[in-house]
């Protein structure tokens, strides 16, 4: 129970920082203060962060990097000794919306193919009849594709743009 | 500008001191609300205006220490009228 407890823990530690490096990816701005947060709320060998906390800290994230960057675009509301790194509105919104295309890709995937194991009892193909091979695709193994595909997609061509449009 | 209620206890706490605080020391007195949510606070007032801020390197992490402005000092006044003409009705009506 112990090691399951840390596996936990351990594992949502580890998400936790790699959704904080995303958020700092996409509000670079932000960075300083994400850190600053990060030292409190995770801990990855000497002290395990409690469930709720951990979670606290990935839901409001989000809004934690985009309040800050607003906050730092503009000189009136800037944080003095800041280091800033002047960018259009437009490409954080973007990083953005990549993020939760991928977020929103996967939940598709998830669903679709959960559901499908429901209903057939086999993840995404259907083992034919007189073979008892996996032959037949179930109409879920479509939306995966689609879903990946999008994915694909808007990634290649949103990183493209944030490239080219320097 | 409507100030959420964590916002607001942020904006109370700010209002009482007299230096700049770093965020985690106002997370540790206001131990009842997450740490994340009052970071959350914070820098949604930042981005309106209501609180400035500024880096401290004096210690070996850098801090963001922060004080309430001029316009966060309004912006409470009003949530603080607000409130106690929201605590005034009921008893109209039960008047009534």
């Amino acid at each position: 129970m112990n090691l399951l407890n840390f596996l936990i823990k351990f594992s949502m530690a580890t998400f936790a920082l790699l959704w904080m490096h995303l958020w700092k990816w996409c509000y670079p701005n932000s960075s300083d203060v994400i850190n600053e947060l990060a030292r409190s709320e995770i801990h990855i060998a000497d002290r395990l962060v409690p469930f709720p906390k951990l979670l606290d800290f990935c839901f409001r994230l989000p809004s934690i990097a985009r309040s800050q960057q607003i906050a730092e675009s503009l000189p009136a509301t800037q944080t003095r000794g800041a280091v800033v790194v002047i960018e259009s509105r437009w490409k954080g919104n973007l990083r953005e919306w990549l993020i939760w295309t991928v977020i929103t890709g996967w939940i598709v995937m998830a669903i679709s193919i959960t559901t499908s194991f429901v209903q057939t009892g086999n993840f995404l193909f259907e083992y034919g009849p007189d073979s008892g091979r996996p032959e037949l695709v179930t109409p879920y193994f479509k939306v995966v594709a689609l879903a990946l595909m999008a994915q694909f997609a808007s990634v290649g061509s949103g990183l493209a743009v944030l490239r080219i449009r320097k | 500008m409507a100030v959420s209620r964590n916002q607001l206890l942020v904006l109370r706490y700010l209002a009482e001191c007299t230096t700049p605080v770093a965020g985690i020391d106002i997370a540790a007195d206001l131990d009842w609300v997450a740490t994340s949510s009052i970071y959350a606070a914070i820098s949604a007032l930042q981005a309106q205006g209501n609180i400035s801020a500024e880096w401290d390197h004096s210690e070996s992490h850098p801090r963001r220490m922060v004080s309430i402005s001029t316009a966060g000092a309004d912006a409470l006044r009003e949530a603080i009228e607000l409130e106690s003409r929201q605590l005034i009705r009921p008893r109209r009506v039960q008047e009534a």
